[in-house]
């Protein structure tokens, strides 16, 4: 399959602190793709470059075919994305948003009313005309944030923390809604602390820490990389994307079991 | 194995002092004048801050010696219940000077304190005791200081009784100034009481205008004539009013001490404190409601969730139509909607933008029977419109040069979407000039109505010369708006923080472009021509100026692009 998405020589620096050092990504179309790492690995750095919120220091990045610093214009109307911050505007009612989001995206008026009705629908934020932005719980500005970014209809998604903060029930509504981009043909690439989210929706992961893409791969191409002669020996254990996670990012960082031992005695 | 061991008991049982909280908060607003000295430009703010110091300095002693001047003169010359009138204007200076000022330093919501473990009356505490060294308070005891030091040299054994009746006047400014704020930022929060206010602030401004124009009719029936008696009696009721409000309360009692008067001295004090403790209560009011966490919000109870038809939209449709402004490209029109959508869901915002036309009547108020430092009543008239238009140069500046700063982690998405900064930056332009626009017409009308039209020669120069200020203002506005952005919350009222050295830019652009007026006018006047030539001459800045304008906005994109940065750190941060 063609990379929708593809990295060469990433990086990103600021000051003497590399945060991106050298990261080459190759995310193909129709994949669910699931960007893993520690905090302050350099997820949202490397998703802020991918989506145009941050220049690369050197590197290459290839969207849809289409280089990023060359035609910026053309990849952002194909691609939909909510950032760490959600990008919302506070002072506008999330119909009004997303109407202002769909013009600024080219759609006509008629498309982008119609959309922002089906999407708050879907949300369900349609009985939430009247509030303000600012006055959305978190959850509910997630789920505004996603509904802005897909109502253009985008070919790639880039997700933030999109589970941060919603509702299990939402949590579903929107894992349903992804599941469905990707079966008509669109590509997500998604950074996530739930792993358990991760594992069940992605196809692919890559998993970035201090700054360096240390793996990359399918699940089942992962598992076999961290696979050990006692998981050999038991042949019903099926490592869980978690323990794939630690083990890796242990080993890099030379972490053991004693870490787990530190006790806060003084907390009740 | 690591330990992180304490004492649970000793933590628990140990009481928070208000005493280290205050010291606690002193710190911290500290750190967060240090930190925001790193980074970039962070060396230029510096310097703008250290250059600013002066200034203040003059801005405070100013008023200070002036007052210090007045209230001698009063003194000496036996007049000491005169003391009113410097009293009043240190009022207006205080309060008035409080809309107009935004810091330069950054800002921290002390409201955000409720969700500590601290008790209400240290907050209230708080509350009170932090901006003690914003501008106007400064100004405000500094003219007070300056009014005890006039007094002392008139009549040194008055001094103790006046400085105790200054004090309590002072103690009852700040309260009165803390108490307006809060609760106005209460009601421009909900449209209904946003509504009532406007409604309340225009019947106020067209009454004043109202009276002093009959004032002026009654008071022109000749000079020889005997005093209107309804004029008489409406001076005579405005006198009484005065000696029940604080002005002429402390006035009254540093009067009455004066005369030995000790137990009038001492109920006019009173009632200075009555004041005092009734704006205290009223301000306690609004603290304890915060403190007790109140919502603003202006939206309904959520309801309860609908079931809803799973539909997905696909398919990127390219065209624009439909759009209520769809002679102006979709992103520039949606970017415009959006802006004026913040702007009429933003009361303070809205407020200080007519603050000029209310100005213009409070200024013909004012010449309707004095002139001011050599400034003919006849010039100050002939030239409202120009003065009008001035002032509203002075008040957009802070739309102009932070123009991104309300956006706040919206501007990511300016970043994110297929959209050209230029057609941004345009749109919030476009919104500038059009109220801008708004806002010269209803002078024009406002100076028509109050004093008679403006002459066309005149008002062909005033609006060249503002349409030069502006596209002036706004090519270097927009570099700035992007280059040194600021947080602004559109529902406070003042104490926005904003570039130092955006401001002094600003500010010494329309310096420069109010001395080339003047300069203008003055060589009219020598020429003995009509303002045409100045017409003329504006026309052809302001051609250079809408030139200049359009070279920065077609950089717009690039620019943005160098400090894309600086932007989303500063206005997205999470």
């Amino acid at each position: 399959m063609s990379a929708t998405i593809s990295t060469t020589g990433l990086t990103r620096r600021f000051g003497d602190f590399v945060a991106v050092q050298n990261v080459n990504l190759n995310v193909a179309q129709g994949q669910f793709y699931g960007f893993l790492g520690p905090n302050g690995a350099g997820k949202s750095t490397t998703i802020k470059m991918l989506t145009g919120l941050l220049a690369p220091t050197s590197g290459s990045i290839q969207v849809l075919g289409m280089d990023f610093a060359a035609n910026a214009l053309e990849v952002k109307r194909q691609i939909g994305v909510v950032p760490e911050g959600m990008a919302l505007f506070g002072r506008l009612t999330a119909s009004e948003y997303l109407r202002f989001v769909g013009q600024m995206y080219g759609l006509d008026h008629a498309t982008t009313r119609q959309r922002s009705e089906e999407l708050l629908e879907f949300m369900n934020l349609a009985n939430e005309t009247k509030k303000l932005i600012t006055d959305f719980s978190h959850g509910m500005q997630k789920k505004l944030a996603l509904a802005a970014a897909v109502i253009h209809g985008p070919k790639i998604l880039f997700l933030d923390e999109p589970f941060e903060g919603v509702d299990a029930i939402a949590a579903g509504t929107l894992k349903q809604m992804l599941q469905g981009m990707i079966a008509r043909g669109a590509t997500i690439f998604l950074t996530s602390h739930v792993l358990e989210i991760v594992e069940r929706l992605c196809t692919h992961v890559g998993i970035i820490n201090h700054g360096e893409l240390i793996t990359n791969g399918s699940m089942e191409e992962l598992r076999a990389g961290v696979h050990t002669q006692a998981d050999a020996d038991n042949s019903t254990t099926r490592l869980t994307l978690e323990e794939i996670f630690i083990r890796i990012i242990g080993k890099e960082d030379g972490l053991t079991d004693q870490h787990s031992e530190q006790e806060l005695s003084w907390l009740g | 194995m690591a330990r992180l061991e304490t004492s649970p008991e000793s933590e628990q049982s140990s009481i928070i002092s208000t005493r280290r909280q205050f010291a606690t908060i002193a710190w911290l607003r500290w750190r967060i004048f240090v930190n925001s000295l790193r980074g970039k430009g962070a060396a230029g703010e510096l310097v703008v801050k250290i250059i600013s110091y002066p200034f203040l300095a003059i801005v405070i002693l100013g008023p200070s010696a002036g007052a210090a001047a007045a209230s001698y003169y009063l003194v000496n010359s036996d007049e000491v219940s005169l003391l009113a009138i410097p009293l009043w204007i240190i009022f207006a200076l205080w309060q008035f000077i409080g809309i107009n000022t935004s810091t330069t330093g950054p800002s921290f919501d002390l409201s955000s304190l409720i969700r500590f473990p601290i008790r209400y009356r240290d907050y209230l505490l708080i509350r009170l005791s932090f901006g003690l060294m914003d501008p106007p308070t400064l100004v405000g005891i500094g003219c007070l200081i300056g009014m005890s030091i006039g007094i002392a040299i008139a009549s040194p054994w008055l001094l103790p009784w006046a400085a105790l009746a200054l004090f309590a006047y002072g103690l009852c400014n700040i309260l009165f100034s803390r108490m307006i704020y809060s609760w106005m930022e209460r009601w421009l929060a909900q449209r209904r009481t946003r509504e009532l206010l406007t409604g309340i602030i225009l019947a106020f401004s067209l009454g004043v205008q109202f009276i002093a124009q009959y004032a002026q009719r009654l008071g022109h029936h000749g000079h020889h004539a005997p005093p209107n008696p309804l004029l008489t009696k409406a001076m005579d009721a405005m006198v009484f009013i005065n000696w029940l409000l604080p002005p002429g309360l402390t006035a009254l009692s540093i009067d009455h001490f004066h005369t030995g008067e000790p137990l009038i001295a001492l109920a006019a004090l009173s009632g200075v404190l009555f004041f005092t403790l009734g704006f205290l209560l009223i301000l306690h009011m609004r603290l304890r409601a915060q403190f007790l966490g109140e919502d603003l919000s202006e939206a309904p109870a959520a309801s309860q969730p609908k079931s809803v038809a799973v539909k997905i939209p696909a398919g990127v449709a390219v065209t624009s139509e439909g759009s209520s402004l769809s002679f102006l490209p979709a992103t520039v029109a949606g970017c415009l909607i959006k802006e004026i959508r913040y702007l009429l869901r933003s009361g303070p915002k809205l407020y200080v933008l007519i603050m000029p036309v209310f100005v213009v009547f409070l200024v013909s108020v004012r010449s309707s029977g004095m002139s001011y430092a050599g400034v003919s009543r006849h010039s100050i008239t002939n030239m409202l419109f120009s003065y009008g238009c001035a002032y509203t140069q002075l008040i957009f500046v802070s739309l102009i040069y932070n123009s991104l700063g309300a956006d706040g982690t919206g501007v990511q998405f300016y970043f994110m979407a297929p959209v050209r900064m230029r057609d941004v930056i345009l749109a919030k332009n476009l919104m500038t000039v059009c109220i801008f626009a708004i806002e010269i017409i209803l002078i024009y009308i406002a100076t028509a109505i109050i004093t008679k039209p403006t002459a066309a020669d005149l008002t062909a120069a005033t609006i060249a010369w503002s349409l030069f200020t502006l596209f002036l203002n706004m090519s270097i506005g927009n570099i700035r708006s992007i280059a040194s952005p600021k947080v602004l919350d559109s529902a406070r009222v003042r104490s926005q923080n904003v570039s130092g050295l955006s401001s002094l830019i600003s500010l010494a652009v329309v310096a420069a472009a109010v001395g080339l007026g003047a300069l203008m006018a003055l060589a009219c006047s020598f020429l003995h021509t009509s303002y045409w030539m100045a017409a003329a001459v504006f026309s052809v800045l302001a051609i250079l100026a809408f030139v200049l304008y359009l070279l920065v906005l077609n950089k717009v994109d690039g620019i943005a692009r160098d400090h894309i940065e600086e932007l989303t750190g500063t206005l997205a941060k999470v």
